[in-house]
């Protein structure tokens, strides 16, 4: 079994992300206007996973490259 | 899209539904009771592009024919991608692969057939003149026979640096002008697409496969490498780890062990040698869907498949990855351009930045027929081929993603996240598999990043070689491409002028694959690369361009009183132009067949080596592996540091091999013992066209090397010597 450079949380968050950004598309499909609230929600959950999965990916990168980035 | 509650489809769609039914029962029963059968592996490759795809497509219920056809090939190969990379990293039996994928398209047809089938007549079109077509099909059997002629005489020993085209013969122009014949009266004469099919596949079939069948193996060192691939997942169960990055990418070689057993095949190596036309069939659907909605005709879609065949020169069709992830690529470029140009768009009534706002934010309609549930199945389909890309291929998501990301710009896609959740699952694949090419090749994936400079070098002059004759057949390659990008980007002015919709998108299309170039030079191939996730979209631009020169005459020739003979002139052009046309292509794509090929002998000297070297055994050679790399992966060294040390110590660039002393070469390769040296007529032939090196030198180099005592001869045939380290005992 490969070994995760981001780590199980940091695939979880982007695996996460990529299934709440297809739940808001599928929803947008299914109902032509989404609730506001649900909508807001969703974005904001999106947006803060992907900078947390970005954040980490960054990270572990510059471990596994000996300092890369800082 | 939706129609009812029961499900309406073709005659030919319920053929293939009963084919795939009978295929899901049939692969598994012959591949565990292992009964061989003629013919086992067609069904095992029909069983690969059908099975689900094609029961699973049919619950769309999709009324445009060439959609349903573009699905169900394009699922049914990336269920099998994914469902064999998972195996692999289960590390579960392999077996489970078709016996998951019948059991899926039983279930599926079954609950086709409880809703109740009814199979209706295709669309109604006129009565095709049997005459012409029966006449057609008779004529193109006549330039299968000439090819098959060529390819029992054709002397593939003697092609030097003007490739395949001056070593043709008089019946592979006849051949050729035979097809071209059938295609240029198709094309002005009612649309048969029974002609036309037959006349593509004979097209592919006296372009793409001549070598391959006259050498009696498949062509391209790469595919062979993967057939080596292929085998260590066989073997193993699992891909190799801290062997080679393309390992990180398993999709394909999964796919291809699974194939292999299912196909009742030792190895992979048959399939190489028929892969370039399966590749370029199964990609037709998805060339023609893409052109119906760039042009809006049928018949200018038909010419652009042709249009695209004829500039296929960049041999990217082999027995490779790509090859499938470009198939995957060109299937949901067509879904899109599909539901794009036949949905209904909102306009902007702002001007400025107010109109970027809301065309950036709008949504287009759904394509007229379809239903919620029918356009969120499409997209889980788009994401399943996504998904199956990333996993088999490291380039094309990367392309994928740009696209999808300039759709969701241009306000061009409904699944306005689309981009998204490719993107995520493209960076989650990197982390979690692609390790090795993470830590292996962190300096090929950051150091080709701005440096546009270098990758121009790397892809295009690097490869041009110093043979004079080499160097010209080079520039008519590119020459070649020049022309095809120049008349596709004549046939979007074209559509600019008409004021036609979406023309940017067309423009991104086309443009996305080339901003690869600022990220990677991909070991000199990125220009190919670009080329060949452009051609989908550009040959129907091509010929539309093509179609809006030729159009004020063939109104001439209509209004005229000698429109008869005006015809006939103008079809007997428009062959000879589309003759010339494959030749070019046989010029252009076969120019490297004198280092490109593998011929029945390197097979059995690399056979026997792959027999009797032990575990750690190293191989000396010079460059391309060959038929070498098709086993024992892990198991030997393959190195091509020894010799060239030994006989280039300047390495690339310097003086070419052979300018050292000889006796110093011998020398050195004393020293550095390898255990096996394979030196074959087309190494050498690639290093005399890349550096002018002097090919007798290094076969009397050999010689001298086999007098010592320390090396032995084990083959010296006149296209490859074998040379085996003497043990102590020896």
């Amino acid at each position: 079994m490969p070994t995760v450079l981001i780590g199980w949380p940091g695939l979880t968050i982007l695996l996460l992300a990529a299934a709440l950004t297809l739940l808001l598309d599928l929803l947008r499909e299914r109902q032509h206007s989404v609730p506001v609230s649900v909508r807001t929600t969703l974005i904001v959950s999106i947006i803060v996973l992907v900078l947390t999965g970005a954040a980490i990916t960054v990270v572990r990168f510059d471990t596994v490259t000996g300092g890369l980035f800082t | 899209m939706t129609t009812g509650m029961t499900p309406r489809i073709s005659r030919l769609e319920a053929g293939a539904l009963s084919l795939a039914a009978v295929l899901s029962v049939a692969i598994p029963v012959l591949a565990f009771a292992d009964i061989s059968l003629p013919g086992r592996a067609v069904l095992a490759v029909a069983f690969v592009v059908i099975v689900p795809g094609v029961a699973l497509s049919l619950l769309l219920r999709c009324r445009v024919p060439m959609v349903t056809v573009t699905l169900a090939i394009a699922l049914s190969i990336a269920a099998h991608l994914l469902a064999a990379t998972g195996i692999v990293l289960l590390e579960a039996p392999l077996e489970l692969v078709p016996v998951a994928l019948a059991a899926v398209n039983l279930a599926v047809t079954g609950w086709l057939c409880r809703r109740g089938i009814t199979i209706i007549r295709g669309h109604q079109t006129e009565a095709a003149d049997s005459r012409w077509r029966y006449g057609s099909l008779l004529l193109l059997a006549a330039a299968l026979g000439l090819w098959w002629w060529e390819t029992h005489v054709i002397d593939l020993d003697a092609a030097g640096p003007r490739g395949l085209i001056a070593e043709v013969s008089w019946r592979i122009g006849l051949a050729s002008a035979i097809v071209a014949f059938v295609l240029a009266v198709a094309f002005v004469r009612r649309l048969d697409r029974v002609v036309l099919l037959a006349a593509l596949g004979s097209f592919m079939t006296i372009a793409y496969l001549l070598v391959n069948v006259a050498d009696g193996t498949g062509g391209f060192s790469t595919g062979w490498v993967h057939v080596g691939f292929i085998d260590y997942i066989s073997s193993h169960g699992a891909a190799a780890e801290g062997i080679d990055a393309r390992f990180s990418w398993p999709g394909f070689f999964a796919l291809g062990s699974v194939l292999t057993w299912t196909a009742g095949l030792t190895d992979a190596t048959p399939l190489l040698v028929t892969a370039p036309l399966v590749m370029n069939v199964l990609l037709v659907p998805a060339l023609y869907l893409i052109g119906r909605s760039v042009t809006g005709s049928a018949r200018l879609a038909w010419a652009g498949v042709v249009i695209y065949q004829v500039f296929n020169w960049f041999h990217q069709d082999y027995f490779a990855p790509q090859a499938t992830a470009t198939l995957l690529y060109a299937s949901i470029v067509g879904l899109l351009l599909w539901q794009l140009f036949g949905a209904t768009v909102p306009t902007s009534s702002r001007r400025g930045i107010g109109a970027l706002i809301d065309t950036v934010r709008r949504v287009p309609g759904r394509v007229p027929g379809s239903g919620p549930l029918s356009t969120m199945g499409l997209y889980i389909i788009g994401l399943v081929l996504a998904a199956a890309m990333i996993v088999s291929h490291q380039l094309t998501p990367v392309v994928l993603i740009m696209v999808l990301l300039g759709f969701t710009l241009c306000g061009a896609i409904r699944a306005r996240g689309a981009w998204l959740v490719v993107g995520l699952l493209f960076v989650a694949w990197f982390s979690y598999a692609a390790t090795d090419y993470w830590v292996g090749h962190l300096s090929v994936v950051l150091g080709d990043m701005g440096e546009v400079g270098q990758t121009v070098s790397s892809g295009v002059v690097d490869r041009i070689g110093v043979e004079p004759t080499y160097q010209s057949m080079q520039q008519l390659r590119m020459g070649w491409s020049a022309l095809y990008g120049f008349l596709g980007a004549l046939g979007l002015a074209v559509l600019v002028l008409r004021r036609r919709r979406f023309t940017i998108v067309l423009a991104g299309l086309i443009a996305a694959p080339f901003t690869l170039v600022a990220l990677q030079s991909y070991g000199g191939e990125v220009f190919l690369r670009c080329f060949v996730y452009a051609a989908p979209i550009l040959a129907p631009l091509v010929a539309i361009a093509l179609h809006a020169a030729l159009r004020p005459v063939a109104d001439h020739i209509s209004r005229s009183p000698y429109r008869r003979f005006l015809l006939i002139g103008a079809v007997a052009l428009l062959s000879g132009l589309l003759c010339a046309a494959t030749l070019l292509l046989t010029a252009t794509r076969g120019l490297n067949v004198s280092f490109e090929r593998v011929t029945t002998t390197h097979d059995l000297a690399a056979s026997q080596i792959l027999t009797q070297a032990e575990n750690g055994d190293s191989v000396a050679q010079l460059g391309a592996l060959g038929a070498l790399g098709a086993g024992r992966v892990g198991d030997i060294d393959r190195d091509d540091i020894a010799l060239f040390q030994c006989t280039d110590p300047d390495g690339p660039g310097g003086e070419p091999i052979g300018s050292v002393p000889m006796d110093e070469a011998v020398a050195c390769l004393l020293d550095e013992s390898p255990d096996w040296i394979y030196v074959t007529s087309t190494q050498l032939n690639a290093l005399h066209l890349e550096q002018g090196t002097n090919s007798a030198w290094v076969w009397q180099m050999l010689r001298n090397l086999a007098d010592t005592d320390e090396y032995e001869l084990i083959l010296d045939a006149e296209d490859v010597t074998v040379l085996h380290h003497r043990t102590e005992e020896q």
